[in-house]
C-alpha cells in the first residue's frame, strides 16, 4: 500500500485519550449501558447466578475482580501473568491468517494448555452460539468487529470481563458493562485502483462520493458482512437516517455494485472492473499479497465515518466451562507481546495505549480523528437492515 | 427431516406479523419470486437439453473414449457451483481474463456475464450431471430388445428413441430435473456473486443480521416452492411407465452406431468438458501462479483435508444409498398417499438452505444428542439429510424398471423375501444404487454450510479451506484444493463406475 502522504500531514489531533474523553458521547452510553444491562441481567439468572459475577455489587453481570495476576495500560508481559492450564474452545468470526499465529505462540508458552478454533462467519456464529442454548462448547468468541461482539450480548450470551483488562483498554473500545473488549482495530477505507485515479483525485469527504459523477459506474461495496451494516448503522447514528438514506441513494445513481464475499471487491478493482471500493483497509494488503503487482491502493477520508474505526475483539461466553481460564487469556490477548502482535502482523491498531502504532502506510489512529462512539450501539443492526431493504441495496 | 422443519416453524412463529407483512409484501418480494422461478426454469430446462444427449451418447453409442467422456462430464457436479462463478467472473466479467487476451483483437467487451443470464448458465454446467446421472442410469438398465424390436420394424432411430427409449428413461430424466430444479432455487453463491437477487440471498441477508425467525420465514415460502414443484413433477411422472418385459439388463447388447456423427459428438463433449472443468481450473491455475509470493501459513494446504473430505463423503453415499432403499422401495412398489409423502417429504431438506438446515441440527444437536454434537456422525446424519433424495431419486427409477414378475419367479421357485431381493432386485437396481450414492459422494464433496456448522471443531475439509481462503481475500489459496476437489471426485467416479456390470 503507498503511503498516503496528504493523510500523513494531515490535521494534527491530540492523544488518543484526549480523543477519547472528547468524542465520547457519555450520556448515550450510560442510556444504552441501563437498557443492554437488563437483557444481561435476565440473563444471568438462567446461566450464572452462583459464580463470582456478583463480587462487583450493583448488576450481577458488571466486571469482576478475581486473584490473578493482572494486566494494565503500561504493557503487562506475558511472563508477568498467571500460566494458562486447560483446553479453550474458540468460536472465531476471524480468518485464520490474522489470529492463528498469535494464538498458536500463545498456546506453546504452556504445556498443559490446548486452543481448540473454530473458524466459521462472524454472524453465523452469533447464530450458532444462540441456537447451542446452554450446551454450547464455546468458552469464547472471538469476531471482527463490535457489531457481532454486541449483538452476542444483547441476547444475553456474553460474561464479564475483569477490572483490571477494563482499566486497560480504552473506554470506547470496550463495552461499557464489561462483557465484551476489542483487542485489535481498524479501520474502513477507500481502495481505488491506481491505474485510473491518483490518491489527491479523490474526495476525502464520503460524502462527495455520491455527488460527484467522475464516479458513475465507478464503485463497488461488500454487502454481505457485519462491518458494512456496523458501517451503515454508524453513518446513521452519526449523520441521521436522511442523510444516511441520502448518500445510499446518491450512491446507487452513481450505479454503485453490490458485491458479495471477500475477495470480489478487491479483485474487481485490480483487475479495473470498479476503481472505487468501499472496504476494510486490511482486505487490500491481502489481495496485493497474493498480487502484488495489482494496480490498487488506499486512500482515507478526513475525519468522517468514511474511516470508521472498529475493533475486533473477543466476549466470555456465559456458559463457558472456566471463565478464570476465559478471563486470563483474554489477558494475554491485551499484553505487549499479545498487541504488539497485531500491529507487526497484520497492520492492525493496538487497544492498549502503550503500544504505539508506526507504520507508514496506513495513517495512526489519532490521524484518523473519525467520529467515535458506543460500539455497542452498532449490534443494533436492524435499522440499518430496514434502510438498505427501503434503498434496494439488501 | 422432521427435526429442521420443526425447528423452521418455531423460528419462524417468533415474527412479528407487521414486519412479517412488511418484509413479504414489499415491491421487492415480487421480483425475488420472479427472479427465482426464471433461473429455475432456465436451469432445468438446460441441464435436460444438455444432460440427456450426454447421457445417451456414453451409454448407447460407439462415441470414442465413451469411459474417458462418462467420468469428464459427471465431474462438474463436484465443483462448487459458487466457484464456477468466481471462475466465469474472472474470466469473461468485464476487464476480465478472457477479455485481455482478446482485447488486443479489438475486442472491447463481452456479453454481460452478471444478472439472470449468467447465473442460468452457470448453475447449469455444474448442474446438469443429476440429470446426466440419473439418466446414464436408467439407460443402463433399460430393455435393449424393445428398441431392437423398434428398429426390425423399421421405425428411424428418431422414432425409436421417441416412442421406445424416451417413456423408459422418463422418470429418471424427472428425478435429474427434479435435483436440478431444486438446486436451483436453493444455491445460494452463484445467484450471489453473479448479483442476481434470489429467495436465498434474502435468507442470508436475514440469517447474518441475526433474524433468524425472518430466515425461518423465508425458508417456509422456499418450502411452499419446493412442494409446488414436486406437485408438478407428480404430474409429469403421472401414467410413468412401470418396468419392461423381459426386467431389463441388457444395457451392453446393443450400440448405436455414430458413423459420420462420431467427430461432432466428440466435438460436443469435449466443449463441454472446456467450459465445466478446463475454464476453471485455467482460472485456478493462474491464481496460483500469480500468488507465488504470498504465503500465509493458516492456509497451507495439508493432505488431510482431502482425506477428510474423501472419508466424510464416502461415509455419507453409503450412508444415503441404504437408507433410501426402502423408501424407495416404498415408493417404487407400494404406491400410496403414505409412502409417496414419505419420498416426497426427504426432498424438503434438499430444497432448503443449506444453512437453515445446518442451524436447526446445531439446535437440536447441542441441546439433545449430547456427545454427538460436532461429532462426524451427526455431520454425515445432516448430509444425508440434505442429500438423501438424490440418492432416493435414482434408486427409485431403477426399481421401477424391474419387472415385478421376475421377482414372482424367484418367490415361486421357493426363495425368500430376502434371498429374491439379494439375488434378483438387488444386482438389477444396482446401477441406480451407484449412481444415487455418487450424487451423493458429489455434492458431499463440495457442501460448505452444513460442514461449516457442524463439523468437529478443527475438522477441515477442501471446501472449508476453498472457503476460509476466500473469505480473507487470498484467492491463491482457494486454488489448490479445488484443483484436488477435482482430481479426488474425478479417481472416486472411475472406482464407482468400474463396479458397474
Amino acid at each position: 500500500m503507498d503511503a498516503t502522504d496528504d493523510r500523513q500531514s494531515g490535521p494534527t489531533i491530540g492523544r488518543r485519550r484526549l480523543l477519547a474523553s472528547s468524542t465520547l458521547a457519555l450520556g448515550a452510553v450510560a442510556g444504552l449501558a441501563g437498557c443492554l444491562g437488563e437483557s444481561g441481567d435476565e440473563n444471568s439468572d438462567d446461566h450464572s447466578g452462583s459464580t463470582e459475577d456478583d463480587t462487583d455489587g450493583g448488576s450481577s453481570d458488571g466486571p469482576v475482580d478475581d486473584d490473578y495476576p493482572t494486566v494494565s495500560p503500561e504493557g503487562t508481559s506475558w511472563d508477568d501473568l498467571e500460566p494458562l492450564s486447560g483446553s479453550l474452545a474458540i468460536y472465531s468470526g476471524r480468518t485464520a491468517d490474522q489470529i492463528e499465529p498469535v494464538l498458536r505462540e500463545i498456546e506453546t508458552l504452556y504445556d498443559d494448555f490446548t486452543l481448540e478454533v473454530r473458524y466459521g462467519d462472524s454472524s453465523g456464529m452469533v447464530g450458532q452460539i444462540v441456537e447451542e442454548g446452554d450446551n454450547s462448547p464455546a468458552d469464547l468468541f472471538y469476531t471482527q468487529d463490535s457489531g457481532t461482539l454486541g449483538a452476542l450480548k444483547a441476547r444475553g450470551r456474553t460474561a464479564p470481563l475483569t477490572e483490571d483488562v477494563l482499566e486497560t483498554v480504552p473506554e470506547e473500545y470496550r463495552d461499557p458493562d464489561g462483557t465484551w473488549t476489542g483487542v485489535s482495530g481498524r479501520t474502513r477505507c477507500v481502495a481505488y485502483n491506481t491505474d485510473v485515479w491518483e490518491a489527491d483525485e479523490l474526495p476525502d469527504d464520503i460524502f462527495a462520493y455520491a455527488e460527484d459523477d467522475r464516479f458513475d459506474g465507478e464503485m463497488g461495496w461488500r454487502v454481505d458482512s457485519g462491518s458494512f451494516l456496523s458501517f451503515i448503522r454508524a453513518m446513521m447514528l452519526e449523520y441521521g437516517e436522511e442523510d444516511t438514506r441520502e448518500w445510499i441513494e446518491g450512491l446507487q445513481e452513481r450505479g454503485i455494485t453490490n458485491n458479495e464475499g471477500g475477495s470480489t471487491t478487491p479483485q474487481a478493482i485490480a483487475d479495473g472492473e470498479l476503481s472505487i471500493g468501499f472496504v476494510n483497509h486490511y482486505y487490500v494488503g491481502r489481495h496485493l499479497d497474493d498480487n502484488p503487482n495489482a494496480p490498487m491502493s488506499v486512500t482515507f477520508t478526513d475525519g468522517d465515518i468514511g474511516s470508521l474505526f472498529n475493533v475486533s475483539g473477543v466476549a466470555p461466553i456465559d456458559t463457558a466451562e472456566d471463565l478464570d481460564l476465559v478471563r486470563n487469556f483474554v489477558r494475554h490477548l491485551l499484553t505487549l507481546e499479545g498487541q504488539e502482535f497485531f500491529v507487526d502482523t497484520n497492520a492492525e491498531y493496538a487497544v492498549i495505549p502503550a503500544v504505539e502504532y508506526d507504520r507508514g502506510d496506513v495513517p495512526e489512529q489519532d490521524e484518523l480523528a473519525v467520529p467515535s462512539f458506543d460500539l455497542n450501539e452498532l449490534a443494533d443492526v436492524e435499522p440499518a437492515q430496514d434502510l438498505l431493504r427501503d434503498t434496494g441495496v439488501l | 427431516m422432521v427435526f429442521p422443519l420443526t425447528w423452521i416453524f418455531l423460528r419462524a412463529l417468533e415474527v412479528d406479523p407487521g414486519r412479517a407483512g412488511a418484509i413479504l409484501f414489499r415491491p421487492r418480494s415480487l421480483e425475488i419470486v420472479a427472479n427465482s422461478l426464471l433461473l429455475m426454469a432456465g436451469v432445468t430446462a438446460l441441464s435436460v437439453l444438455l444432460g440427456v444427449p450426454l447421457a445417451w451418447l456414453t451409454v448407447r453409442t460407439d462415441l470414442p473414449f465413451a469411459r474417458f467422456w462418462t467420468v469428464v462430464v459427471a465431474l462438474p457436479l463436484a465443483i462448487p457451483s459458487y466457484l464456477g462463478a468466481l471462475a466465469y467472473i474472472a474470466a469473461f466479467g468485464p476487464h476480465g481474463q478472457l477479455q485481455s487476451l482478446l482485447e488486443p483483437l479489438g475486442v472491447d467487451s463481452l456479453p454481460e456475464i452478471y444478472g439472470l443470464g449468467g447465473a442460468i448458465l452457470v448453475i447449469t454446467l455444474y448442474t446438469y450431471p443429476y440429470v446426466y446421472l440419473t439418466t446414464r442410469a436408467a439407460l443402463k438398465t433399460f430393455d435393449t430388445t424393445l428398441v431392437d424390436a423398434a428398429r426390425t420394424l423399421e421405425a428411424g432411430y428418431r422414432e425409436t428413441f421417441r416412442r421406445v427409449t424416451l417413456p423408459q428413461i422418463r422418470p429418471a430424466i424427472t428425478a435429474g430435473a427434479l435435483l436440478v430444479a431444486l438446486y436451483a432455487v436453493s444455491d445460494f453463491g452463484t445467484p450471489a456473486f453473479m448479483r442476481l437477487d434470489v429467495f436465498t440471498r434474502q435468507i442470508y441477508v436475514e440469517y447474518r443480521g441475526w433474524n433468524l425467525d425472518y430466515a425461518a420465514m423465508l425458508s417456509i415460502q422456499l418450502i411452499v416452492l419446493t412442494v409446488f414443484i414436486l406437485a408438478l413433477e407428480s404430474r409429469v411422472r403421472g401414467r410413468e411407465r412401470l418396468y419392461t418385459e423381459s426386467g431389463g439388463g441388457h444395457g451392453g447388447g446393443h450400440t448405436v452406431e455414430l458413423g459420420a456423427w462420431r467427430l461432432p459428438a466428440t466435438a460436443f463433449c469435449a466443449l463441454v468438458m472446456v467450459a465445466t472443468l478446463v475454464l476453471p481450473v485455467a482460472v485456478f491455475g493462474s491464481w496460483l501462479a500469480g500468488g507465488a509470493t504470498s504465503d500465509v501459513a493458516a492456509y497451507q494446504f495439508q493432505w488431510e483435508y482431502a482425506l477428510n473430505s474423501t472419508y466424510v463423503s464416502a461415509a455419507a453415499a453409503v450412508v444415503a444409498g441404504i437408507a433410501a432403499l426402502p423408501v424407495a422401495y416404498l415408493a417404487a412398489r407400494y404406491r400410496s398417499r403414505l409412502s409417496e409423502l414419505f419420498e416426497r417429504a426427504t426432498y424438503v431438506g434438499y430444497a432448503v438452505p443449506g444453512i437453515v438446515i445446518g442451524l436447526a441440527l446445531v439446535f437440536f444437536g447441542a441441546n439433545y444428542a449430547g456427545v454427538l454434537y460436532q461429532t462426524l456422525p451427526l455431520l454425515i446424519f445432516a448430509y444425508v439429510v440434505r442429500f438423501m433424495p438424490q440418492s432416493v431419486g435414482s434408486t427409485r427409477t431403477a426399481i421401477l424398471q424391474v419387472n415385478p414378475k421376475l421377482v414372482e419367479a424367484s418367490r415361486t421357485l421357493g426363495r425368500g423375501h430376502v434371498e429374491t431381493f439379494r439375488s434378483v432386485t438387488l444386482p438389477l437396481i444396482a446401477p441406480g444404487i451407484l449412481a444415487g450414492a455418487a450424487l451423493v459422494f458429489l455434492t458431499t464433496m463440495k457442501e460448505l454450510p452444513a460442514t461449516l456448522l457442524l463439523r468437529p471443531t478443527g475438522f477441515e475439509t477442501l471446501v472449508t479451506h476453498i472457503w476460509r481462503a476466500e473469505e480473507a481475500a487470498y484467492m491463491s489459496h482457494a486454488a489448490i484444493p479445488a484443483i484436488v476437489i477435482l482430481l479426488v471426485s474425478g479417481l472416486s467416479m472411475v472406482i464407482i463406475l468400474r463396479q458397474e456390470r
